[in-house]
C-alpha cells in the first residue's frame, strides 16, 4: 500500500464530494426533514416522545437510525463514484494505464467516500443542536427542549453511521467493481432494504426472533427502536443505547465482514477487471461473422412515414416500455420476492401470529398486507420509474431520440402510462398473494372481490402518487445520481407518513392509501364514494404531476437556467399547458369536494383544533359543572338511514342538579332540537361541544326533562372508522347519538405542555363525581325503557328495559346476516365467520358460567353482533357488541382465542359492575371498570383454559405494559388521575388481580361488593377505598404504576425486585419482602428467602403491581398436574 | 421552394460566452455534402443545430423549403441523424430498439415498421446479430446500427457527425458504401475530420473555422486555386523549417512540407499537386489571416 497515494486520494474524493451539489442538498434536505419532524406535535406523540424534551437522547438515538433507511440510497451513488467517475469520464483508461498503486488508489477514494457518507449522517444529527434556537423563536413549545445531547449524538454516530458508512460502502464498492456504474450498488441497496424489511417486518415484528432480527438489520434500527421504545421518559432523557451482544455481532457483521471482504477483493484485483467492457467480457468482438459486404437486399423500401397518428406512438411507447420493464429480471425477481413475502408474511403476521392465531380472511388480510408490502413497494416503484424515465440516457441516442418527430407528450405519456401499469401490477401483488394466503389457510372465505377493490381504489392509487413524483423529478433533474436520490427521499417521506402520519388530513396523505377499516358486515358501501373520489385525486395528482414533467422533459441537447424555464414558459401554451390545466381543475375540484365531506359536513379536525377546542372547554363550562342525579325515564330511537339521521325523544325522568343546570357533552353531530322541562320550553346554552340546560325551579325537586335530538352523520369517514349509519346499514350505539349527560373528566388537558400552551393551570380541575358522565352509554344509572323505530330490514338491538347507565346499541341492515343459535344465544354474523360463532357461542357460556361463579353475574347476554372495526366492545342491554377486530379474527385456539375470552368476560364484568356501582366517571373509575373486570376476566381465562394461556395473556399484558409507559402523552400522576391513558388501561387488571392474590379471592370477592355497595351509596372511589378494610391504601392502588420481577432460581429459591413509577421512571423499592405461591388454586404466602418444594406452582409478588416477566415464576417441580381451580 | 438544405445567417453563442456559430450560410443540394473543420470549429454544434437539438440565436434553416426553427417537427419528419457517439443501450435487443425508434419517427403502422426494421438491419448487416442486446455490440456494429437508426423514415436529410472515428479500414468502407447509397436521395451532411472521406465521397464540402464557413464548393473547385502554387520538400531532422509552411507531416528522414507560393521557393522543392487536405489548412491559414 501507498500511503501517499491513500491520503491523496482520499482528499481528492473528499473535494469533489463537497464540491458536488448533492451532498448539501441531502444534507440541508435531511437537516429540515428532521427539524419538521422535532415540531410536530402528533408524530412526537407517535414516536413515544410526548412529554420529554425534543432534543432528548431517545431522538437522537431513533432519528440516527432511522435517518439509515436512504442514507442506505445516497451512500449507493456516493460510493458508487469511486469506480463510475472515470469512467463516465472516460478517463477510467487513462487512470487505470498510470503506475499508480491499484489497491492503494480504490482504499483511498473509499476511505474518502466514508468521511463523506459518515459526515452526512452527522449532519442530520447535528441538527438537534437548532432545537434549541427553535424554541427561542416559538417555533417549539416553551421548555420542549433540554441541554444539547452532545453525548448521545457522538454515540449515536460513532455505533450506528460510522459503521454503517464503513460497511454499506464496502458492500457498494464491491458491487461498483463488479458493474462499473451505479447499477451494483443500487442494487445491493434494494437487497439491504429488503434484508431490513425481513428482520425487522417477519422476525421483529412477527416476534419469531428478536436476536436474529438484530443480527440481520443492516442499520441496526430495530435494535435501537426496541430498546428505546422500553425506556422511561427518565431513561429517554439521559439513556444510552446498550451494547448488548446482538448489537456488537451486528456491528461486526454489517462493518466488519463487508470491509475485510472489500480489503480481500481490492487486494487481488486486477485493472483488466476494471476495464473490459461488457461487450468485450461477453465476446461481442465476435464482429467478423457480420462483416460481409451490405446486402442488396430485394426488400423495397417502405418510403417515408405518412400523417402519423401519434397516439398509437403513444402507446407504442407505453407497450415498449412496459415490456422492457416486464422483462427485467430485476422485477421478476423483486415482484416474485413480494410475493413470495406476501405469503410468509401472511403465515407470520396472521397465520402464526404472536397474538393469534389469525384466520386470513379477505377483510384482515387486505390492508395488512399491503401495509407490510408498502416500504419495499415504494422503493421498487421509484427505483423502476426511475431507471425507466433514464432509459434513453445513452450516449448518442437521447440525441437521436430528441431528434425524432414524435411529440413529447406522446413520449412522455407513454412512459407515464408504462409507470401506471408497473405501479397497479405491482399493487396487486399484496391482493394475488393474499388470495394465495386465504385459499391455503380459510378456503372458504375466499373472495377476489374485496382485496381486487381495496388495491384499484386504495393501494394502486397511492403508489401512483408516487409514480408520477418520480417522473417528475426525473424530468427536472437532469443529473441521474440526483433524481434518485432525490426519489428515494420522497418514497423514504411517505413511508415515514405512512408509519407515523406525520400528515393525518386524508388528502394531504401523498402516496400513503385512502384510509379504510373494512368490516364483513358493513361491506364497501360507506367507504366507495370516499375511495373512489380520494383514488380519482390522487389519479389527477399522478396526471398534474406528468404534466409538470411535460414541461421540463428535455429535448434538445443543452438547456439549462433561464432558457429552460423559458422553454417550459413556451410549453405552457401546448398540449403541456392544457394537461396542466385540465389536471389542476381536476385536483382542484376533488380537494373541493373532499374538504367538504372530510371537514366541513365531515368529523375530521386537526389535532392541534381538537386541543384548542377542549381548552376553550374547560375554561367555559368546567367552573359551572353542576352535580346532578336522576331517576331514568324512556328513550324512543328513530333510525333514517336514507337521510343518515337518528333521531330521539329522550325523557328524563328525577332530574335534580346543583346549581341548576343539567350539563352534557354533544357529540361530533348531535344537536338537541327541542328540550322542554317541566313540559316548558327550554333552551339550552350551546357551545364547544357541550350544552348546559337551566332546570328552574324544579332543579332540587326533580324535573322531568324532554329531548328531542337529532344525530346526523354527513360527509365521509377520515379514519378507519366507519359511518355509524349509511343507506344500507346502521351501527349505533347510544354515546353516538345522545348527548352525554354530565361532563367529560376526559376532555381535560393533561399533558401540562398543552395546559401552559393554553393558558390553563398547571393542573387540571377537580370534578365532582356526581357531575361526570357516565363511563358508558348516555347516563348515569337510572330506571330506562327503550323504544326502538327502523325501517323495513332486519334489526337488531338491545332490551326494552334497563335498570342501570343508559346504554343501547342497534344494528340494522338491509339484508339480514348469518346467525347461529345455542342456548338462548344468538350471533349475528358474517358468512365466512360461521365456524368463529360456534366458538364464540362456547367461549361465551365458559365466560358467563365463570362470572356468575365467581362473581354472581347472571347471564346478560342474549344476543352478540360481529360489529364493525375500529370500535371498542360493550354490553348494553343484552346486546354484546364486539367489533370484528376484537375477536372475530382470530383462530380456534391459541393466545387469540385466550384473549377473546378475556375480552368477552371483561366487558361483560365492566358493564355489571358499572350498573351496580352506579359508577361516574370520577377518580379512579377506571379501576372497576377496567381493573376489576379485567382481574376477574383474567381469572376466568385460567379457569377456561388453564395455566399457559393466563401466563400467556399475563406476558402480553406485561409487554403492553411496558409499552404503553414508553408512550406517553402526559406524565404519570396515577391510575386514578390519568383517566383514559393507555397505560391505564392495560395495568389496571394486572394490578388489580394482584390485589386479588394479596388478599385472597374470598376476601376480594367480599371486599369488592362491599366497595361496590359503597360508590352505588354515593361513596367516591377513594372514600369507598378507605371503608374497606383489606385494601390498601388507595395512594398504592390508584396512584402511580408498580413493578415486581419474581423469578424462581435453579435451587428453586425465590428472589424478588419491585419498582414504583415516580419522576418519569422506574424507581427501585427494594427486593420483595413475601411473596405468593399459587397452586392449583390454592395461595399460600411465603416469606423471601423460602424455597419451594416438589410440587409445581407460579410465583407471584405481595404486592399489587405486575409482573414484569412472568417466565421465569414459573416452577416445574413435578410433572404439572391439571392446576385449574 | 427551394430544394436542397439552406441555412441563412445561423448564429448561436452558449451561456459562457462561447461563440460557436457567428454567421452560417449554406446551401446543401441532393448528395453527399462535406463538412470539415478542426475541433472547436463549430461542427457539432450546427450539426445539433440542424438536428433541431438546439435553438439558433438567429438565422433560419430549412429543408426543401421547410423551416426548421418554425416547423421542427416537419423537419424532423424527414431528418435522419447520426450523432458522434452511441453508446451501449443496455437490455434490449437491436430489433426491438430498431422498431421502437420506427415508431418514434411516426412509422405507426406496426407491420410497415417491423418491415423496415428488419430491412434496415439487413442493409447494415446486422440481421444476424439482431436478436442479441445492443451493449454487446462492438464499436463497428453499434456505428452500423447507427445508421440503421437515423436512416429510419427514410429521411430526406441524413446529418452524420463524426460516423467513422474509430472504425476499421474495412468498416469504413462499408460504411462509404452505405452512406453513398442514401445520397443517390437524399440530403447527406457528413461531418469530419477526416478529409480523405470527404475526398471520395462528397461532391461538395465545406470548411469551417471558429463559427464560419471559410471555403465551400465541389473538391474540384476548391483543388483549382491552388494549383501550380504548391510546393513540398523534406526538411532533415534539425533543419530550419520555412515560416510559410502550409502544412507538416513526418516523413523519413525528416519533415514533409508543403508551401503555398506563386513559384517554387528554392530548388529542394518540387511542385506538389493540390489535395483536398492543402484545400482545408490553405483555408484555415487564409482565414486566421483575414
Amino acid at each position: 500500500m501507498n500511503p501517499a497515494t491513500i491520503f491523496g486520494e482520499a482528499l481528492h474524493e473528499l473535494r469533489v464530494a463537497l464540491r458536488s451539489p448533492l451532498v448539501p442538498l441531502l444534507a440541508a434536505g435531511m437537516t429540515g426533514y428532521l427539524l419538521l419532524v422535532l415540531s410536530n406535535a402528533q408524530y412526537m406523540q407517535e414516536m413515544g416522545a410526548a412529554d420529554i424534551t425534543r432534543n432528548s437522547p431517545h431522538l437522537v438515538y431513533l432519528m440516527t437510525a432511522g435517518q439509515g433507511f436512504w442514507l442506505l440510497f445516497a451512500w449507493a451513488w456516493l460510493f458508487s463514484r469511486v469506480i463510475s467517475r472515470d469512467r463516465e469520464a472516460k478517463l477510467d483508461e487513462l487512470v487505470l494505464a498510470a503506475p499508480v498503486h491499484l489497491p492503494s488508489l480504490l482504499l483511498g477514494r473509499y476511505l474518502g467516500v466514508v468521511v463523506v457518507a459518515s459526515t452526512l449522517g452527522l449532519v442530520s444529527t447535528v441538527g438537534f443542536v437548532f432545537v434549541g434556537p427553535m424554541e427561542a423563536v416559538g417555533m417549539l413549545p416553551a421548555g420542549s427542549t433540554g441541554p444539547i445531547p452532545l453525548a448521545a449524538m457522538m454515540h449515536a454516530w460513532l455505533t450506528l453511521c460510522l459503521p454503517s458508512a464503513v460497511g454499506m460502502g464496502a458492500l457498494y464498492v464491491l458491487a461498483a467493481i463488479r458493474t462499473r456504474n451505479a447499477s451494483g450498488p443500487f442494487g445491493v441497496a434494494a437487497m439491504l432494504m429488503l434484508v431490513w424489511m425481513v428482520s425487522m417486518v417477519i422476525l421483529r415484528s412477527g416476534e419469531i426472533d428478536p436476536s436474529t432480527a438484530t443480527l440481520l438489520d443492516p442499520i441496526a434500527y430495530g435494535e435501537v427502536e426496541a430498546q428505546a421504545n422500553a425506556w422511561t421518559p427518565v431513561e429517554k432523557m439521559t439513556g444510552s443505547i446498550a451494547f448488548t451482544p446482538e448489537l456488537l455481532a451486528n456491528r461486526v457483521l454489517w462493518c466488519a465482514v463487508p470491509l475485510l471482504a472489500l480489503l480481500w477483493q481490492i487486494a487481488r484485483l486486477h485493472r483488466e477487471r476494471l476495464v473490459l467492457g461488457a461487450a468485450t467480457r461477453a465476446g461481442a468482438a465476435d464482429d467478423h461473422r457480420t462483416s460481409r459486404p451490405p446486402s442488396t437486399t430485394n426488400t423495397a423500401p417502405v418510403g417515408p412515414p405518412s400523417s402519423p397518428w401519434w397516439i398509437r406512438v403513444l402507446w407504442a411507447e407505453a407497450a415498449w416500455h412496459t415490456g422492457q420493464i416486464l422483462r427485467t429480471w430485476g422485477l421478476r425477481i423483486a415482484a416474485g420476492l413480494l410475493l413470495v413475502m406476501g405469503v410468509t408474511g401472511t403465515v407470520v403476521h396472521v397465520v402464526a401470529h404472536a397474538r393469534g392465531p389469525l384466520v386470513p380472511r379477505p377483510e384482515l388480510l387486505t390492508a395488512v398486507l399491503a401495509d407490510f408490502v408498502y416500504l419495499v413497494m415504494v422503493f421498487v416503484i421509484a427505483g423502476f420509474v426511475g431507471t425507466m424515465m433514464r432509459r434513453d440516457h445513452q450516449p448518442g441516442f437521447d440525441e437521436i431520440v430528441g431528434a425524432t418527430p414524435a411529440p413529447l407528450w406522446a413520449r412522455l405519456g407513454g412512459r407515464a402510462l408504462a409507470a401506471a401499469a408497473l405501479t397497479f401490477g405491482l399493487a396487486m401483488i399484496p391482493v394475488v398473494s393474499g388470495c394465495i394466503a386465504t385459499a391455503l389457510f380459510a378456503s372458504d372465505s375466499v373472495s377476489l372481490t374485496l382485496p381486487l377493490t381495496y388495491g384499484l381504489l386504495s393501494f394502486a392509487p397511492a403508489l401512483l402518487e408516487l409514480s408520477g413524483v418520480t417522473i417528475l423529478v426525473h424530468a427536472w433533474i437532469r443529473r441521474p445520481g440526483l433524481a434518485h436520490a432525490l426519489t428515494m427521499v420522497a418514497a423514504f417521506i411517505m413511508v415515514l407518513n405512512q408509519e407515523l402520519s406525520l400528515v393525518v388530513y386524508p388528502p394531504g396523505k401523498l402516496g400513503v392509501p385512502a384510509p379504510v377499516g373494512f368490516s364483513e358486515l358493513v361491506g364497501w358501501g360507506p367507504w366507495l364514494p370516499m375511495l373512489t373520489t380520494m383514488a380519482a385525486l390522487k389519479v389527477s395528482i399522478f396526471a398534474l404531476a406528468v404534466a409538470l414533467a411535460l414541461l421540463g422533459w428535455p429535448r434538445r441537447t443543452v438547456v439549462a437556467g433561464l432558457e429552460r424555464l423559458r422553454l417550459a414558459w413556451s410549453r405552457l401554451r401546448g398540449p403541456a399547458g392544457a394537461a396542466i390545466g385540465a389536471a389542476t381543475l381536476s385536483v382542484t375540484a376533488l380537494l373541493f369536494v373532499l374538504q367538504q365531506q372530510f371537514i366541513d359536513s365531515g368529523r375530521y379536525v386537526e389535532h392541534a383544533h381538537e386541543l384548542d377546542e377542549d381548552a376553550a372547554w374547560e375554561t367555559r363550562w368546567l367552573p359551572h359543572a353542576s352535580r346532578f342525579w336522576l331517576d331514568g325515564g324512556h328513550l324512543s330511537v328513530s333510525l333514517d338511514p336514507e337521510r343518515g339521521t337518528v333521531r330521539s325523544v329522550w325523557r328524563i325522568d328525577g332530574v335534580r342538579a346543583e346549581p341548576g343546570s343539567l350539563h352534557m357533552e354533544l357529540p361530533e353531530g348531535v344537536e338537541i332540537e327541542r328540550a322542554t322541562v317541566d313540559g316548558a320550553e327550554a333552551q339550552p346554552d350551546t357551545s364547544l361541544g357541550h350544552a348546559a340546560l337551566p332546570l328552574g325551579a324544579c332543579a332540587d325537586a326533580g324535573c322531568t326533562v324532554e329531548l328531542q335530538i337529532v344525530a346526523t352523520w354527513r360527509g365521509w369517514p377520515a379514519d378507519e372508522t366507519a359511518p355509524w349509519v349509511h343507506a344500507t346499514g346502521a351501527w349505533v350505539r347510544a354515546q353516538d347519538v345522545l348527548p352525554r349527560l354530565g361532563v367529560d373528566p376526559d376532555r381535560r388537558l393533561r399533558a401540562p405542555r398543552d395546559r401552559t400552551a393554553h393558558q390553563l393551570p398547571a393542573r387540571a380541575p377537580f370534578i365532582e363525581p356526581q357531575a361526570a358522565v357516565s363511563p358508558i352509554g348516555a347516563a348515569p344509572a337510572g330506571t330506562w325503557t327503550l323504544a326502538f323505530e327502523t325501517p323495513p330490514g332486519w334489526t337488531t338491538h338491545s332490551s326494552g328495559e334497563r335498570d342501570g347507565a343508559l346504554d343501547f346499541a342497534i344494528a340494522w341492515r338491509t339484508e339480514p346476516p348469518e346467525h347461529t343459535t345455542d342456548g338462548g344465544v344468538e350471533i349475528w354474523h358474517g358468512r365466512s365467520h360461521g365456524a368463529t360463532a360456534s366458538e364464540f357461542l362456547e367461549d361465551l357460556d365458559q365466560m358467563q358460567r365463570c362470572l356468575a361463579e365467581i362473581a354472581g353475574l347472571g347471564n346478560p347476554v342474549h344476543t352478540v353482533l360481529q360489529a364493525p372495526r375500529g370500535h371498542d366492545p360493550a354490553l348494553a342491554g343484552g346486546l354484546l357488541w364486539l367489533p370484528e377486530d376484537r375477536g372475530w379474527d382470530v383462530g380456534a385456539e391459541g393466545y387469540g382465542r385466550s384473549n377473546r375470552r378475556f375480552v368477552i368476560a371483561q366487558t361483560i364484568a365492566g358493564a355489571a359492575l358499572v350498573d351496580e356501582a352506579r359508577l361516574r366517571r370520577q377518580l379512579g373509575s377506571r379501576w372497576v371498570v377496567h381493573g376489576v373486570s379485567g382481574a376477574l376476566a383474567l381469572r376466568c381465562v385460567r379457569r377456561a383454559e388453564g395455566e399457559e394461556a393466563w401466563q400467556s395473556l399475563m406476558a402480553r399484558r406485561a409487554d403492553d405494559i411496558t409499552n404503553a409507559l414508553g408512550a406517553l402523552v402526559a406524565p404519570v400522576e396515577g391510575l386514578a388521575a390519568d383517566g383514559d391513558a393507555e397505560w391505564v388501561e392495560q395495568y389496571a387488571p394486572a394490578a388489580v388481580m394482584a390485589w386479588t392474590h394479596q388478599v385472597g379471592f374470598d376476601v376480594a370477592a367480599r371486599d369488592l361488593n362491599a366497595f361496590v355497595s359503597a360508590v352505588a351509596d354515593g361513596a367516591t372511589v377513594h372514600d369507598a377505598f378507605e371503608r374497606i378494610s383489606s385494601i390498601e391504601p388507595a395512594l398504592t392502588l390508584l396512584g402511580p404504576p408498580l413493578a415486581s420481577d419474581l423469578s424462581v432460581e435453579p435451587e428453586s429459591k425465590v428472589v424478588g425486585q419491585r419498582w414504583r413509577w415516580a419522576n418519569g421512571g422506574w424507581t427501585v423499592e427494594g427486593p420483595s419482602s413475601r411473596f405468593i405461591v399459587r397452586r392449583s388454586g390454592t395461595l399460600e404466602k411465603v416469606s423471601s428467602g423460602s424455597t419451594l418444594d416438589r410440587e409445581a406452582a407460579v410465583v407471584l409478588d405481595d404486592w399489587p403491581s405486575f409482573e414484569r416477566s412472568i417466565d421465569d415464576n414459573v416452577w416445574s417441580g413435578q410433572p404439572p398436574e391439571d392446576d385449574h381451580e | 421552394m427551394t430544394a436542397g438544405l439552406r441555412v441563412e445567417g445561423l448564429t448561436k453563442t452558449y451561456s459562457g460566452g462561447v461563440r460557436a456559430l457567428a454567421g452560417v450560410d449554406l446551401h446543401v443540394p441532393s448528395g453527399m455534402y462535406g463538412l470539415l473543420g478542426p475541433n472547436g470549429a463549430g461542427k457539432s454544434t450546427l450539426m445539433r443545430t440542424l438536428a433541431t437539438l438546439q435553438k439558433p440565436d438567429a438565422g433560419t434553416f430549412s429543408l426543401d423549403g421547410i423551416d426548421g426553427s418554425t416547423d421542427p417537427d416537419g423537419l424532423r419528419r424527414r431528418l435522419g441523424y447520426l450523432p458522434q457517439q452511441i453508446g451501449a443501450y443496455p437490455g434490449v435487443t437491436g430489433r426491438s430498439l430498431l422498431r421502437r425508434f420506427a415508431a418514434l419517427k411516426g412509422r405507426t403502422d406496426r407491420a410497415e415498421r417491423d418491415r423496415e426494421a428488419d430491412r434496415l438491419l439487413e442493409q447494415v448487416n446486422l440481421s444476424e446479430a439482431a436478436g442479441r442486446q445492443v451493449s454487446t455490440y462492438s464499436g463497428g456494429m453499434l456505428r452500423r446500427f447507427g445508421i440503421a437508426l437515423a436512416l429510419l423514415g427514410q429521411p430526406r436529410l441524413l446529418v452524420v457527425d463524426e460516423p467513422t472515428a474509430g472504425l476499421d479500414p474495412a468498416e469504413r468502407n462499408r460504411f462509404h458504401r452505405v452512406l453513398a447509397d442514401v445520397a443517390a436521395d437524399a440530403v447527406v451532411l457528413l461531418s469530419t475530420h477526416i478529409v480523405e472521406d470527404v475526398e471520395n465521397l462528397c461532391s461538395r464540402l465545406s470548411v469551417m473555422d471558429q463559427g464560419t464557413i471559410v471555403a465551400e464548393g465541389t473538391p474540384e473547385e476548391l483543388r483549382a486555386p491552388l494549383r501550380g502554387q504548391l510546393w513540398t520538400t523534406v526538411i532533415p531532422r534539425q533543419g530550419d523549417l520555412p515560416e510559410d509552411v502550409l502544412r507538416m507531416t513526418a516523413a523519413p528522414g525528416g519533415t514533409r512540407v508543403v508551401v503555398h507560393a506563386p513559384a517554387c521557393p528554392d530548388s529542394s522543392f518540387e511542385a506538389h499537386a493540390p489535395r483536398l487536405e492543402d484545400v482545408y489548412y490553405h483555408a484555415l491559414q487564409s482565414e486566421q489571416a483575414a
